[in-house]
């Protein structure tokens, strides 16, 4: 008799923990994983963003930066963009943050500067530059996104730049001994 | 052995159907006023921040108003004092006086919410408010003042929070005298004020606090010890600490985190739940286990009495006088609130953890379904609206936090009431097959609405 009852009380902790833990594993799956959409682009072509649109082109790699007079080198690879932001409606277009995510790293901007905007009624473009390491290169995507002190559900622009592994090592050694132009400044043009 | 789950779940949908329009009304009402509040307290913030915070204290009053009459009204359609002897009914008064009620439970409730991080939430969204109505050059949010008198003037804020404290226990005394309703608002009031002082200032202090103990001599002495401790124990060849790191690594980083939200939130919240429903549920309890002890007959006797009844019931002879008049006071002012408030949250606790493994397992994991359902939601809402600009979410947030959580919220106090008349069942089916003779079950059928919504205890 007690036999059954010491059965009967292991069953219920068995089945009570069970309970618990299939709790455990469906809140971890339904948690929100992300606070961002991504909106998919293609390099060269213009894609909506926030209240207007964007283009990511031009993309160039090198070991050697020359931002006017001045020429930084690298030990690893410079891979710079051109960021185009177009506002086409009513509100201003603005990009924030910028950064280049690898399939096994994330590269930050080089130097200053890496936000673009554009008012009402004009098209705003400026290069990005980026350092990476050319044994991490591929699936490279250039994400733009703008958040300030605070955020919400944004929108987050990926553009693949063609760079897979099958090709990685290519561009890697295209890169070495190149030097690329940068500019820094932001050129502005009014839509007609 | 399902039992439980398929009990809780049929019966939280059944109420929250039968009760929908009234459930939905007192939350809209509850979170209007809780955004008016906020909205008020935004505007107040800038002239004064210690004004804007007390109008922001009354946000967490009207939500906790919502919540407890949501459940009271949950726990009359399910007959839960039905399954309680009339003659165990509280005699704090809680059951006939709403501010009674508040002041008994907004101290746990309070602490839960700043325990899962929702007066951080509600902090952030008065810090964003307030960003978007002055921007950065605009004055110094609530948040900043009350962290920056912690910082530059720790006395002061010490001051203020033993003088709000001193402040509410002699409007609490007043209320108690005179039962003036007002004044047990007030009481409320100050209450939720005081414990805001305290999260968003308080806790600064304490880190000060501690990291004047830790630059002390004494701490290089424990370190210092410790390291004897590891050293004797590799000597013996015993790897205890390697051990004990790896497992506290696991503990801390793989269970901890997954624990802590999922199976602590809902006991937590049903022990407080239980306080809204003004049992002596543990008395209750142990009644019908041991038979009927005369201590749940006698004022001050009980687990959940009062500390005011309990010390007349300890007490021999005329009350104290003069200087040692003072000293019990003051002693009160400060311990008054532990055995009014913390230990009936503490002996609730103790009596959900009673109910059985099975029992809050299939709690858990009702409760874990329902924030599975808000989370998925959320995301619908995300997916369905797609990234936006901040000032977008800034105008729809509070609309579109409705959606996301008006069913969640009501299947969740629901689940509540559900679950702690499940708690009084369990109890009294043990009681049955103990000692004492048991209170008969509530018994109804479909065609009577005013009874509870599931008919007798299975055995």
């Amino acid at each position: 008799m007690s036999r059954q009852v010491a059965t009967s009380k292991l069953v219920s902790v068995l089945v009570g923990l069970a309970l618990i833990v299939v709790a455990a594993v469906g809140f971890r799956l339904s948690s929100q994983p992300e606070g961002f959409e991504i909106v998919r682009g293609t390099l060269g072509d213009v894609t909506r963003y926030n209240k207007g649109s964007a283009e990511v082109t031009s993309v160039r790699v090198g070991t050697e930066l020359r931002d006017g007079d001045r020429t930084v080198t690298t030990p690893g690879m410079f891979v710079v963009v051109r960021l185009t932001v177009t506002a086409d409606r009513t509100d201003a277009v603005k990009i924030g943050q910028t950064q280049l995510l690898a399939d096994d790293a994330t590269y930050e901007h080089f130097g200053i500067g890496d936000s673009v905007a554009a008012d009402a009624g004009f098209s705003t473009s400026r290069d990005v530059a980026f350092e990476v390491a050319p044994g991490r290169l591929t699936d490279l995507t250039v994400e733009v996104y703008d958040i300030g002190v605070v955020s919400g559900y944004h929108q987050r622009l990926r553009v693949h730049l063609g760079i897979t592994k099958a090709n990685a090592a290519e561009w890697a050694a295209a890169a070495q001994g190149q030097r690329v132009n940068f500019d820094n400044n932001e050129y502005s043009v009014g839509l007609s | 052995m399902l039992l439980d789950l398929r009990i809780l779940a049929v019966d939280t949908v059944r109420v929250c159907w039968r009760l929908f329009p009234q459930l939905l009304t007192i939350y809209l009402l509850g979170w209007l006023a809780s955004h008016l509040a906020l909205k008020m307290a935004v505007i107040v913030g800038d002239i004064s921040a210690w004004a804007a915070l007390a109008i922001f204290a009354f946000s967490f009053l009207f939500t906790l108003v919502s919540i407890v009459i949501i459940l009271r009204l949950c726990g009359r359609e399910l007959g839960v004092w039905d399954l309680m002897p009339a003659e165990e009914s509280v005699a704090d008064g809680r059951d006939a006086s709403l501010t009674r009620m508040l002041a008994v439970t907004l101290l746990p409730f309070l602490g839960l919410y700043a325990a899962f991080g929702q007066i951080d939430e509600a902090a952030g969204d008065l810090y964003t408010e307030q960003f978007f109505r002055n921007s950065i050059f605009g004055p110094k949010s609530v948040l900043d003042v009350v962290r920056a008198m912690a910082n530059e003037h720790p006395w002061q804020l010490l001051g203020i929070l033993v003088a709000i404290y001193l402040l509410r226990r002699v409007v609490d005394a007043l209320h108690e005298r005179t039962g003036i309703r007002p004044l047990g608002l007030a009481v409320a009031l100050l209450e939720s004020f005081f414990i805001l002082v305290v999260l968003f200032g308080g806790f600064s202090l304490l880190t000060r606090v501690r990291f004047w103990f830790r630059a002390r001599q004494y701490n290089a002495w424990i370190a210092e010890l410790r390291d004897g401790f590891s050293h004797l124990l590799s000597l013996v060849n015993v790897r205890l600490p390697a051990v004990a790191t790896r497992l506290a690594d696991f503990v801390s980083a793989e269970v901890w985190p997954v624990l802590w939200p999922v199976v602590s939130e809902p006991i937590i919240w049903l022990a407080v739940a239980s306080l809204v429903f003004g049992s002596q549920v543990l008395s209750l309890a142990e009644l019908w286990r041991k038979g009927q002890p005369i201590a749940n007959r006698i004022p001050g006797a009980s687990k959940f009495a009062r500390r005011s009844d309990k010390l007349a019931l300890r007490r021999v002879g005329p009350p104290p006088r003069g200087v040692k008049r003072v000293g019990v006071e003051i002693k009160e002012a400060f311990l008054g609130d532990v055995d009014d408030k913390y230990l009936p949250t503490f002996h609730s606790l103790q009596l959900v953890l009673r109910a059985g493994i099975v029992f809050l397992g299939a709690y858990v994991l009702l409760y874990t379904a329902i924030a599975v359902i808000k989370n998925s939601i959320d995301r619908l809402v995300d997916f369905v609206v797609g990234g936006r600009e901040v000032a977008f979410w800034f105008i729809t947030d509070p609309f579109l936090d409705l959606i996301e959580n008006v069913p969640a919220e009501l299947l969740r106090l629901c689940l509540l009431a559900v679950a702690f008349r499940r708690c009084l069942e369990v109890f009294q089916l043990r009681g049955q097959t103990g000692a004492a003779p048991a209170p008969p079950p509530p018994v109804a059928t479909p065609a009577d609405e005013n009874q509870p919504v599931r008919p007798a205890v299975p055995a």
